[in-house]
């Protein structure tokens, strides 16, 4: 009876099936159909009973226009289209459309699959991503509040200690100023011990200082000119005791980032890099840029004492050092800062290096 | 009449280098030791003397503090002028930006190093005793 379409297939199909003539009236409906819109009644009725009632009218001239360019596809593509049982209840409905000749001349096969459970799956779903996207909002607002209160009472801690702190600088040096003459020898070497301890726990509470104001700065991204920034470091240090030292900048080296935590970042680099070369007799410092997993990092690269590998992960510790006091003095703050500012600008710090042979130290911000 | 500085610290140790700093400069100095009594001093209708020719004004002191005092230095019609440097343990540039905000004229990083402190208190002392000349 008909060309192109297989009628076991259609009324064995799981699927509801209509099959429908250019004028809208349905000729042929399988079993499922029946199921699905819940009447016995559809042969012979328009296609337009089973659509909701208020898009009947615009059903009609996009029936008439698929009959003008009869391809398959799927209907109402980008819409939510709904389906309407006998007794006027509506559910979603996807409708996929397929040409057709039949005895009695050209005809459309429309297969309606009922999603109303893929429906209310998508809803279940993006009402738990919801009340999960809000729960992470809470929880990060808490830790968010927590990490402040923490900042906030690290930078009250250093501020209140430098008051004692200047008492015990300020007094021995009224000592040293007001009795020194009455002061033996070793008198005067106990108070430089105090001074040493006194720069030391001032250099400490600098570094607490400078951690805690990563976290509580409000960031303003400009470009940097990195290179520019290290030449003048360079220029700077270059009139220290010590060796002199060979620098290789990259020219053109330059970054977006808050310019103070990048300043901040790149000196303590710099800083590391100066240390940790310093017994070295001609000793190298090497700025540079490479490309690697998609960005664009920036690299300094040293051959002063280098640490072991296997220590790395103690690297970016606070107060963490590879090194003993009388190797190269230092507090062990410099390094956990840069990953602090590498994390605030959501970016990555990586370290390499060698015992004896020197290290390279990069950042890369996103 | 000659008038005084006035000191306003209440940190004995801070107090201390602080006069020294300014004794060896032989300048004319009083002390409040916290926030109540300087404002007594200056804005009660019972005190004695005349006004401190400036104010040198800890930040972090008990009960009133400093920048309560500075307000209330700033408000009134006698006092809106007098020179008030503000003194502090920050160097935080909000804590430094916060005090001219409130219209101190200037400000005074107490460090660790005395040495350095006690100069930057001599600087200040200089300028606002001795070279700046109030107005009538």
């Amino acid at each position: 009876m008909t060309e192109g379409i297989n009628f076991d297939l259609f009324r064995a199909g799981p699927n509801a099936m209509v099959l429908v003539n250019p004028t809208g009236v349905i000729i042929d409906a399988n079993q499922a159909a029946v199921l699905l819109f819940q009447r016995n009644d559809l042969v012979g009725r328009v296609v337009e009973d089973l659509v909701p009632l208020e898009v009947r009218d615009r059903h009609q001239a996009n029936r008439e226009g698929f009959f003008s360019d009869p391809r398959p596809r799927p209907m109402g593509e980008g819409r939510q289209l709904s389906a309407r049982r006998s007794d006027g209840t509506e559910f979603p409905v996807e409708i996929s459309l397929c040409p057709v000749v039949t005895d009695q001349g050209p005809a459309v096969v429309a297969t309606i699959v009922d999603i109303s459970l893929l429906r209310s799956r998508e809803r279940e779903i993006q009402e738990f991503t919801g009340r999960l996207e809000s729960l992470v909002e809470e929880k990060t607002k808490k830790l968010q509040e927590a990490n402040h209160e923490l900042e906030t009472f690290i930078s009250t801690i250093s501020h209140d200690l430098k008051a004692p702190l200047r008492g015990l600088s300020g007094f021995s040096r009224a000592l040293r100023e007001d009795c020194g003459a009455l002061l033996p020898k070793e008198g005067h070497f106990y108070l430089d011990q105090i001074e040493v301890s006194t720069r030391h726990l001032s250099d400490l509470i600098e570094g607490l200082l400078t951690l805690s104001r990563i976290s509580e700065r409000d960031l303003s991204p400009t470009l940097v000119d990195v290179s520019r920034f290290i030449e003048e470091w360079a220029r700077q240090r270059g009139g220290e005791s010590g060796p002199k030292a060979e620098w290789s900048i990259e020219p053109g080296l330059s970054c977006r980032a808050d310019p103070y935590l990048l300043q901040v970042l790149i000196g303590n680099l710099l800083d590391n890099a100066w240390k940790y070369t310093s017994k070295n007799p001609s000793r190298r410092i090497e700025a540079f840029q490479k490309e690697k997993d998609g960005h664009h990092w920036i690299c300094i690269r040293d051959n002063g004492a280098g640490f072991d590998m296997a220590y790395r992960n103690l690297l970016f510790r606070p107060f963490q050092r590879l090194h003993r006091q009388d190797e190269f003095p230092g507090l062990g703050i410099g390094l956990a800062t840069c990953l602090r500012i590498a994390q605030r600008m959501d970016g990555a710090l990586e370290a390499h290096a060698e015992v004896g042979k020197g290290a390279t130290m990069g950042f890369s911000f996103s | 009449m000659k008038r005084p500085l006035l000191v306003v610290e209440d940190n004995p140790q801070d107090e201390f280098f602080i006069l020294r700093a300014l004794d060896a400069l032989g300048i004319l100095r009083e002390v409040a030791r916290d926030g109540e009594e300087a404002l007594l001093r200056m804005l009660s209708p019972q005190r004695e003397g005349p006004l401190p020719c400036a104010v040198f004004l800890d930040i972090m002191l008990p009960r009133v503090n400093g920048w309560e005092v500075l307000r209330q230095l700033r408000e009134n019609s006698r006092t809106r002028y007098l020179p008030v440097v503000m003194f502090s343990s920050s160097a935080e540039p909000r804590d430094l930006e916060s005090c001219y905000r409130l219209g101190a004229n200037g400000y005074v990083h107490k460090g660790i190093d005395t040495g350095e402190f006690q100069k930057r208190v001599q600087a200040m002392a200089e300028f606002w005793v001795k070279t700046n000349i109030p107005l009538p």
